[in-house]
């Protein structure tokens, strides 16, 4: 069956220096994959070309069974700083300031979503971390993308707020189907939200671990969870 | 139900008084500005009146204030204001606009930079106030001359703003734009020029302060009209009450400039406050 997502032989070298080194993948369509892995190990260089914002040296990215040669259109990604643009307000933030009638509602039904609505009108230096990150989801699903990219949008907001970003995620993506890609550096998240965890070490992609526990909220499901984090643990720490 | 009356009048009574305290805040802070301008007025006016200062040398304010009423009546003060006016209005457009238009090349372009740049930051340390005589001997006295001095006085501080302005763009923003799918125009015009504003706008700033300096400078090496003959003129006939009315006007129309600048900024830039 035809993957909807296919990584085949990628390398990627800059300068003199590999950042990736031979990678495989397949993901399917819905999915929700999380890299995990050390910093600099080339999970985010990974991210970076199935957006299509780096070629790789060798090999190919398919999606869809075209190859990604330039900006994937059918991507969307979310940054660790939010990068929102400071002079437009929260709802311009979302259409890019465009004044069609059909764009801007489909914004505040979004802002509706993500209980921001109250907000729409102010620029984002007025909104906390958590609120800035909610702003940039909203602005990455504006598009209906197929293919969500989140590049560690979590790492710098609070515990709390973090856990509630995390359902927020989830909800969504399950809800309206979009298949996800998550890199981060903490375990316990990727085993808490995706159903495919990738383990990347010095630029290679070392393991590929299915978490049947996504989602089980039962107490043998998240006894099961943390024994993946410690799995996942071992692997990085240990090859 | 007394109690609660007299709670309401309480809550109502700290609301008038705060809502009075800023108010008069609101005035002081406009009027604070002023307080210096206006001291000095008053101590010049009083040192002028006591004979601390002889008169001959330095009129007091209300007679610089006479005799610009005076030009006024006479039609000479408006008709030079407006050359003045003019002349540096002309050369900032062009010249500002010039070193808008080059920036923008130059900060978009790395081929542009590579050609333009090196050559522009040699001209930019050339002292334009020094290019007086050779402009003279050029354009001759007429206005070309005095307006491609302000021309070129505005073009530098422009330049390097926009310039700057536009190569110190968050380079995430714009690969965020290009990954959302922008066009090269509409990342020029959503994240590139909006994000050098502020430095575009110090440079309107600077470009308006050099204006006024370059214009008084070459109105009173060669000009036969404007604020900075009246006041050559005026010295020629030792006029000391004209030299100081074309000084007070050159500072008044320096605060305008710096007002024009604020209010675009306000307009522009209010996203920062």
């Amino acid at each position: 069956m035809l993957k909807y997502l296919t990584v085949n032989n990628v390398s990627k070298v800059y300068q003199a220096k590999t950042a990736l080194h031979d990678a495989n993948l397949e993901v399917d369509r819905g999915s929700f994959v999380a890299i995990v892995g050390m910093s600099g190990s080339g999970k985010t260089t990974l991210l970076r070309m199935i957006a299509g914002l780096e070629q790789p040296t060798t090999g190919e990215i398919r999606q869809n069974d075209r190859q990604v040669t330039s900006i994937n259109p059918q991507a969307r990604c979310m940054f660790q700083d939010d990068r929102l643009l400071p002079w437009m307000t929260v709802s311009e933030n979302l259409t890019f300031g465009a004044k069609d009638k059909e764009q801007r509602a489909r914004a505040q039904r979004l802002l509706e979503t993500m209980e921001l609505m109250e907000f729409s009108n102010y620029y984002p230096t007025k909104l906390s971390g958590g609120q800035r990150q909610r702003v940039a989801l909203a602005r990455a699903l504006m598009d209906n993308p197929e293919l969500l990219l989140l590049d560690e949008p979590l790492g710098a907001l609070d515990a709390l707020t973090r856990l509630r970003m995390q359902d927020l995620i989830l909800k969504i993506t399950n809800e309206q189907k979009i298949t996800t890609m998550l890199v981060t550096h903490d375990v316990s998240e990727a085993v808490r939200m995706a159903n495919r965890i990738i383990v990347v070490k010095n630029s290679q992609i070392l393991r590929q671990l299915d978490n049947p526990y996504q989602g089980v909220d039962n107490e043998n499901g998240k006894l099961r969870r943390l024994e993946l984090v410690d799995e996942v643990l071992d692997i990085i720490y240990h090859g | 139900m007394d109690q609660e009356i007299s709670l309401n009048i309480n809550q109502e009574t700290t609301t008038t008084n705060n809502v009075t305290h800023q108010h008069s805040k609101r005035k002081l802070d406009r009027l604070l500005p002023w307080l210096i301008p206006v001291s000095l007025v008053i101590l010049w006016q009083v040192a002028v009146s006591t004979k601390l200062i002889d008169s001959s040398f330095v009129p007091a304010p209300s007679a610089v204030i006479a005799q610009g009423v005076s030009l006024w009546q006479s039609g000479e003060l408006q008709k030079n204001i407006c050359i003045s006016l003019f002349r540096a209005s002309v050369g900032f457009v062009i010249g500002g606009g010039s070193g808008l238009v080059l920036g923008l090349v130059n900060g978009l372009s790395k081929t542009a930079r590579a050609t333009l740049d090196s050559t522009v930051q040699m001209l930019r340390n050339i002292p334009h106030l020094a290019l007086i005589p050779v402009m003279i001997l050029v354009l001759g006295i007429g206005e070309s001359a005095k307006i491609s001095l302000v021309a070129i006085g505005c073009l530098f501080p422009m330049y390097i703003n926009t310039y700057h302005g536009i190569t110190s763009v968050d380079h995430g923003l714009i690969e965020m734009g290009k990954s959302y799918g922008l066009s090269s125009w509409a990342l020029l015009r959503k994240i590139i020029l909006p994000s050098a504003l502020p430095s575009i706008l110090m440079g309107v700033r600077y470009a308006l302060g050099v204006m006024w300096t370059t214009l008084i400078v070459a109105e009173t090496v060669s000009a036969d009209s404007g604020i900075g003959y009246m006041s050559t003129n005026a010295q020629q006939f030792m006029n000391m009450k004209t030299i100081f009315l074309c000084i007070t006007i050159y500072a008044l129309l320096g605060k305008l400039s710096d007002v024009i600048a604020k209010t675009f900024e306000q307009i522009y830039l209010d996203w920062r406050n």
